[in-house]
């Protein structure tokens, strides 16, 4: 299954679903997160899921709630994407087919790997500075740590809780796979910038909020 | 004597009256209450005999002057509020996000 998390999506939702049905990825989970535009009102066929989110919690939120959903409905693995457009909806064929060799828990979409990506020096930098903070807690160094194209294994699904909000959610399911000795690996995945998903994705000061909150996540835990 | 001697006093008390009544109401924990109430009357106290409490404090935790204790001590109760605070709001964002996605997975299973 594919999990799409949605917040303000509706310029580009329906092309990447029709996308990602082209790919014979029939199963679609779309995660509207109390959108305000009109993501939560398009109109897809029955095999696309929608789930609503009533007040905006974030897209680490989203993407839990895609899990749940599918650990409830039994989906062997879920790949999960971005739906501002920044994402080459056929990498889902590759990071499945990496699936289908290796057996891996946690398959990381690598923005880093492909010469030709054109990468905003902010991002990097971000990514960079959240790359050491995840492999400290994580004793593991992922080169991409903040991809948000990623699949999951059935293992995974089961194992992994997402307990942050934000996009922070990327190195918390990083440091908890590692922690539970999941095997992660990783292959490279196009990436575009455009005006639209730069305003959407993590800034630099988005990434200190990332990794503040990240921080305090790690530093306060809840007694559940 | 001067007039904030018997006027912090008296803001104190009010906030001690104001504490006994949340707790009576149920919206304050014993241990608030209490707390809370100690941290009044140790202003009160400070209020009536400045030298005395300040010089005091600065003895016992070997700072030089009684004002830099005063601003230590207060810097710390102020972080241990906000700490406090801190928790609290991350538990309840916790609690907010898990009522939303338990509701978003209800509805679908209606539908269904």
């Amino acid at each position: 299954m594919v999990v799409l998390p949605a917040y303000n999506e509706a310029t580009h939702l329906r092309t990447i679903c029709e996308e990602i049905k082209a790919l014979e990825f029939p199963n679609i989970c779309i995660v509207n997160d109390g959108s305000t535009d009109e993501t939560g009102h398009i109109v897809f066929d029955s095999s696309v899921v929608v789930l609503h989110h009533i007040i905006n919690r974030g897209v680490g939120a989203a993407t839990d709630t895609g899990l749940k959903y599918a650990k409830q409905k039994n989906y062997k693995a879920v790949i999960t994407l971005d739906a501002d457009g920044q994402h080459k909806t056929s990498d889902i064929d590759v990071l499945f087919e990496k699936y289908q060799n290796t057996q891996a828990d946690l398959i990381i979409g690598n923005r880093f790997l492909l010469a030709s990506n054109q990468i905003p020096y902010s991002r990097k930098l971000f990514n960079k500075v959240a790359n050491i903070f995840t492999g400290m807690y994580a004793e593991k160094f992922i080169s991409d740590t903040q991809s948000g194209i990623k699949l999951f294994s059935e293992k995974a699904i089961r194992a992994i809780q997402i307990d942050t909000d934000g996009y922070e959610f990327c190195s918390e399911i990083i440091i908890k796979a590692s922690q539970q000795q999941l095997q992660i690996v990783e292959v490279p995945v196009h990436v575009y910038y455009t005006s639209y998903s730069m305003a959407k994705g993590q800034g630099l000061w988005m990434g200190f909020k990332t990794v503040f909150n990240l921080f305090a996540n790690l530093l306060v835990r809840d007694k559940d | 004597m001067l007039l904030y001697k018997i006027i912090v006093p008296i803001i104190s008390l009010a906030f001690i009256a104001y504490s006994f009544n949340q707790y009576k109401q149920g919206k304050n924990t014993i241990f608030e209450t209490v707390l809370w109430s100690m941290i009044w009357l140790g202003i009160a106290a400070i209020a009536i005999f400045p030298d005395f409490i300040t010089d005091s404090i600065a003895k016992i935790f070997g700072i030089k002057s009684n004002i830099n204790a005063i601003i230590f001590v207060g810097l710390g109760l102020l972080f241990f509020i906000q700490y406090n605070l801190f928790v609290a709001i991350k538990r309840q964002n916790k609690v907010i996000t898990e009522l939303v996605k338990k509701l978003a997975l209800k509805e679908q299973e209606k539908k269904e």
